[in-house]
């Protein structure tokens, strides 16, 4: 894993250099020294991308917003405790995931009861009774529309520790040193969540591959 | 190489349309990995394609907002009610605490060899009625009736500073090889009747406690009838 030490200073952004050209390290000295506007630009260059990635992980849209609102807040907080050890996206998303998965197992501890699924199989867990739809399928909006919430499903149902890993590769596109240092993991285990998170995604999403 | 080995490669690459060079010639040889490979990359892309959701428009505002009360709410953590709580209840411990130590004289000094208090006998029969003595100031507008000293069992008359001094002796003989702490030392009051001045030993009480006593000097002896604080 490669390590990139960077020595983040105070740049004067905003006269002698634009703040979308600055990087993300340049950016987090700048919020350290109290530029707002340095922590808008942050905040507009990872708002979606974290909020995707906290909604895949919880597959609740309001609470990803919070989540990812508050994965912001951390980092402004704590920006002089920020050491550029690693990427800035690493850092960011490593707050981001510890936060989704805070909230998966807060939920896990509360065992929130459906009100369509109130059935439980014989190891108690809860099961959802989903009856096929025997309706044909009207258009290709629909089939899609039908495509995507199977594919939420699928990994809103995936243990949380093959989650993370499944959405920061196949939904987010990182690469596998990346991820390995969000989740502060080996990359020989990150590579080997992966595999099983896509065995147990094929037999759920046979339909659809 | 094997089929396992290929499948980990295929699983690992990083495009799944883009395979390493002995993964590619494996799989055209191979149907098991072919389909392997075909299976991976339709999962992949139907990953890759699941929608992606975008903030709300008031993002950025309620971030802002939410940021603001964070950092009022740092600068004044102290005051949080929960710490307030906090306080209050230390407080009212430590308070708690002090008042037990005093009721259970453990504010002693730890050198002291603590003994048993004299009792209230041990104290009446160390201390004998006296009569008033001459040092002892008036009352501001108020004469102070000298009244000659009465005799003694034996029949001796003891000058009233005597008297006094035999009083604060005796109670000293009464504890005497015993190392009494402050907090255990008889306390004596001074009933004036028209029979003149006399020195009742009172019982120690607590420090900041109030006794109510009923007093017999003809008896010379006192009884707490009540302690408040």
């Amino acid at each position: 894993m490669a390590t990139v030490t960077h020595q983040a200073q105070a740049i004067g952004l905003s006269s002698s250099r634009s703040i979308e050209a600055a990087n993300d390290h340049e950016l987090l000295a700048a919020i350290r020294d109290g530029d707002e506007a340095a922590f808008q630009e942050i905040v507009r260059r990872y708002r979606n991308p974290i909020t995707n990635f906290v909604y895949r992980m919880i597959d609740d849209y309001e609470r990803s917003v919070e989540l990812a609102q508050e994965t912001f807040i951390r980092v402004y907080t704590s920006a002089s405790r920020y050491e550029a050890n690693y990427s800035f996206s690493t850092y960011i998303y490593r707050i981001a995931t510890n936060l989704a998965i805070s909230e998966l197992r807060k939920r896990k501890r509360r065992k929130f009861v459906s009100l369509f699924s109130p059935f439980t199989n014989d190891d108690g867990e809860q099961i959802e009774i989903d009856p096929p739809d025997t309706n044909p399928l009207q258009d290709e909006a629909m089939i899609e529309t039908e495509r995507r919430r199977a594919v939420s499903k699928a990994i809103a149902s995936l243990p949380e520790k093959y989650r993370a890993a499944i959405v920061l590769r196949d939904v987010e596109g990182l690469s596998y040193d990346r991820i390995a240092e969000v989740l502060n993991l080996s990359e020989g285990t990150v590579k080997s969540r992966i595999n099983r998170a896509r065995n147990l995604l094929k037999d759920k999403l046979s339909a659809y591959i | 190489m094997g089929c396992n080995e290929i499948k980990r490669l295929i699983d690992e690459a990083d495009r799944a349309d883009r395979l390493p060079f002995d993964a590619e010639k494996h799989v055209a040889d191979c149907a098991g990995c072919r389909s392997f490979a075909g299976e991976r990359a339709g999962l992949r892309s139907l990953l890759a394609s699941a929608s992606r959701v975008s903030v709300p428009a008031n993002f950025d505002a309620v971030l802002r907002a939410r940021l603001e009360e964070r950092t009022s709410r740092r600068a004044l953590g102290w005051l949080s009610p929960a710490n307030m709580f906090k306080l209050g209840a230390a407080t009212a411990g430590l308070a708690a605490a002090i008042f037990a130590a005093q009721n259970l004289n453990l504010l002693a000094p730890a050198d002291q060899t603590v003994a048993p208090a004299p009792s209230a006998s041990q104290i009446a029969e160390a201390v004998r009625p006296t009569a008033p003595t001459a040092s002892r100031a008036a009352a501001p507008g108020r004469d102070i009736q000298r009244v000659e000293p009465t005799p003694n069992r034996e029949g001796f008359v003891r000058p009233a500073r005597a008297q006094a001094r035999t009083t604060r002796a005796a109670i000293a003989t009464a504890t005497a090889g015993r190392v009494v702490p402050a907090m255990v030392t008889p306390s004596i009051v001074i009933v004036r009747d028209q029979n003149g001045e006399r020195e009742l030993p009172v019982l120690p009480v607590s420090v900041g406690a109030q006794s109510a006593m009923y007093a017999n000097p003809s008896r010379s002896m006192t009884r707490t009838v009540a302690v408040s604080f």
